[in-house]
């Protein structure tokens, strides 16, 4: 029997769906703190059990979805669950997050992480109480959203709101939509790279966990409530801790990030109409927050004027605002509230959904697409209720929405002539997060080289550079400084989630968050080893993915998405005059091979995978 | 002597004791050969709460606490600070946030 473990079970369940079978794995101490949890974790248990060839879809696809060592500890926003597979839309790594219970549940429950294999043959749901797990029947939950699927799992297993965490899929995810999500606690979405299609694909409804009766052992509990004192005062110094992210809105705007009408202007009055100042002054909202955090960022919302009076949902995100206001020149911030609602409740990610919408808009407008080529609906831009049925159409497959529920880049490459143009997308199928990147050329380069299908640093949550070897602000517009910020901070995001903690709360507050996993577990970890964990995440998807076939030529932008912004604050600003130099840049911080895309050998041995490196040999062989 | 227009968007009004709803639009007045950044200086010794987030320590170093719009354009680069302004210019303070 090996060494006490402190802030983690040291068991993962494992799952097989195709022979309904469940087991315990333990977890070694040198296992644990080479990848910690999350997505470090997952990382290591999708490269090496899923063969990167094969089809998302494939039953032998695993899915991971796991606490970290922080998990279910007093350090708040630790109730997060990273989930990490061979994602749907890019066919490469997905790695995804979402806050709420479930992570914290599930450490209570004794296991630090779960990974589903093969693939059931009817609809179930998996069940966790008091370290016990079974797979359920689904198929009365079968073309549920995600809030009714949580709703009735609760009823039927008997528990209240918050005795109970429930992730599950919508028909978006049932129906393997390309862009389908996860929906965790009403209103917790895990988005990205189509995750919640891999759920479907293996005929996984939901997994619900009991809140139980264990806690989480951690090594020092006096030092690490000084530590989670001390970070949670960090997180004040931000504006999310008071306003969520309802404030950020006019801020995008000012500052030439808001998406707008499908990238074609950055000008956007209505701004003020949206912003949290006023809408929480507004609408009726009540607080909602996660496991363990005292901010004041999630919500519940009561819709008070205009056409949608009497609509109640969680408050959107800055994103859901951005993709149901702006991006689709939407002018109603109560239509805003029930798209962003409704479409959590398909269970499909906002993002890849404002992207297919606005597109479809501007094809609309130009005659490119007509009434008849969309089952009756009029596209015209901010048309609320077209929206909501066109999203219908696309999670239930029908008609038009069959070819959009592929994704923006696909639809576009189908439709082909100048509507490719149109369409914001990247080489490998990703497309941005809610903002117009133009304007914000760390996230369009980090975008557009990610492994996972979005970010993979964050540098607005960095409150200090100088710890990465860097000046203490850059120019936000220079080829060569934003290539530097983005090839040094990488590694910080993917550190957070293998922690898996929420950004709002723990930032990029890499120091305290190395004592913190002191205090939690006992290991004398540095600053340097924390930052390597993200790293090692990300090493390990690049080997995967360039075999997996996303190689660097795919490290491009769509048309629209690399066009110079003709008006508003960032009107001329051209990414693309120094893109290639920026890559250049990127990819010599990364200790990658610029033609091949792989990581150097000596950048995996610093990583400690020199296990990889026959597999990177072997790709340069050609085999 | 000039006249130049500062507009605080957003949550920097709070530094400026501007709690309502919309932009803070300010009419300042200055020495001709004043530059973004001397403007700066003087909007921190004006508004204390905003002098200590704008700076670091002794006012020696800007911190990427604000993003500077003039006449509609961001400036980005630090050299660009140094720009004189010119009577009738619009100067933008905004949050520097980025994420959410």
């Amino acid at each position: 029997m090996g060494a006490k473990l402190y802030g983690t079970t040291g068991k993962i369940l494992r799952v097989d769906l195709s022979k309904e079978r469940i087991w315990e794995e333990a977890l070694d101490e040198a296992t644990l703190r080479k990848y910690f949890g999350g997505t470090c974790l997952g990382a290591k248990y999708i490269y090496d059990e899923v063969d990167p060839k094969s089809q998302w879809s494939d039953p032998e696809n695993r899915f991971f979805v796991g606490s970290g060592p922080l998990g279910g500890t007093r350090v708040a926003g630790s109730g997060s669950v990273s989930f990490v597979t061979k994602g749907a839309l890019t066919n490469g790594f997905a790695s995804t997050q979402a806050n709420g219970f479930f992570g914290a549940f599930l450490k209570f429950s004794g296991f630090d992480a779960i990974i589903f294999q093969g693939a059931a043959t009817n609809w179930k749901y998996l069940y966790i109480h008091d370290g016990i797990a079974e797979l359920r029947d689904a198929r009365h939950l079968k073309g549920q959203d995600t809030w009714e699927t949580e709703e009735s799992i609760k009823k039927e297993l008997e528990y209240s709101e918050r005795s109970m965490s429930v992730l599950s899929i919508g028909p978006a995810g049932e129906n393997l939509v390309k862009f389908a999500c996860i929906v965790g606690d009403k209103g917790h979405v895990a988005a990205h790279n189509g995750i919640g299609a891999v759920m479907g694909s293996k005929k996984l409804k939901a997994l619900a966990v009991a809140r139980g009766k264990g806690k989480v052992e951690v090594k020092d509990a006096e030092q690490l409530a000084i530590v989670a004192k001390q970070i949670l005062e960090s997180a004040k110094k931000m504006v999310v801790f008071d306003w969520g992210t309802s404030r950020v809105i006019s801020a995008a705007e000012g500052a030439g990030w808001l998406p707008i009408k499908n990238y074609n202007t950055n000008v956007f009055p209505e701004h003020s109409l949206f912003v949290g100042d006023r809408v929480r002054s507004v609408f009726e909202v009540k607080p909602a927050p996660c496991w363990a955090c005292p901010s004041h960022h999630c919500h519940l919302m009561k819709v008070t004027e205009g056409p949608y009076t009497g609509y109640s949902g969680e408050e959107p995100e800055y994103e859901q605002w951005a993709a149901w206001g702006p991006q689709i020149y939407q002018k109603d911030p109560g239509a805003a509230v029930m798209l962003a609602n409704e479409v959590d409740r398909l269970g499909v990610d906002c993002n890849e959904s404002s992207w297919v919408v606005g597109w479809v808009m501007e094809c609309y407008e130009k005659g490119i697409l007509t009434k008849d080529d969309l089952d009756g609906l009029e596209m015209t831009w901010g048309n609320a209720e077209a929206t909501l049925a066109l999203m219908k159409n696309i999670a239930f497959r029908r008609g038009y929405g069959n070819i959009l529920a592929e994704g923006v880049k696909h639809a576009a490459e189908q439709l082909g002539g100048e509507a490719v143009n149109w369409a914001i997308y990247t080489g490998k199928r990703n497309t941005p997060r809610g903002h117009d990147h133009r304007g914000r050329w760390v996230e369009f380069l980090d975008t557009i080289v990610a492994d996972i299908g979005t970010y993979e640093t964050n540098p607005g949550f960095i409150p200090d550079f100088t710890i990465y070897g860097l000046p203490k602000t850059y120019d936000i517009f220079s080829h060569e400084e934003v290539s530097t910020v983005v090839g040094k901070t990488k590694g910080s995001l993917p550190f957070l989630d293998s922690l898996v903690t929420c950004m709002f709360i723990t930032r990029f507050e890499l120091p305290l968050l190395c004592q913190a996993v002191k205090a939690a577990t006992g290991w004398d970890v540095d600053l340097q080893e924390g930052f390597n964990v993200g790293r090692r995440a990300l090493n390990i998807m690049r080997v995967f993915n360039i075999q997996a076939g996303l190689t660097p030529d795919k490290e491009r932008p769509s048309a629209r998405y690399g066009s110079i912004p003709v008006d508003g604050p960032i009107k001329g600003k051209d990414i693309m005059s120094g893109w290639e130099n920026m890559l250049d840049n990127y990819y010599k911080l990364m200790g990658w091979d610029r033609k091949t895309g792989l990581p150097l050998p000596e950048t995996l041995s610093q990583l400690g995978l020199e296990h990889l490196i026959k597999d990177v040999d072997r790709v340069k062989g050609g085999n | 002597m000039m006249k130049v227009t500062v507009e605080v968007m957003s949550w920097l009004k709070e530094d400026f004791n501007h709690k309502s709803q919309g932009s803070l639009v300010l009419e300042e007045v200055v020495t001709p050969g004043t530059s973004i950044i001397d403007l700066i200086h003087l909007m921190a010794d004006k508004y204390p709460k905003f002098g200590k987030k704008v700076f670091n320590g002794q006012k020696q170093e800007l911190t990427d606490y604000c993003l500077v719009i003039l006449n509609g354009s961001i400036v980005s680069a630090s050299a660009e600070l140094n720009t004189e302004l010119k009577e009738g210019d619009t100067i933008k303070f905004l949050p520097f946030f980025f994420g959410g």
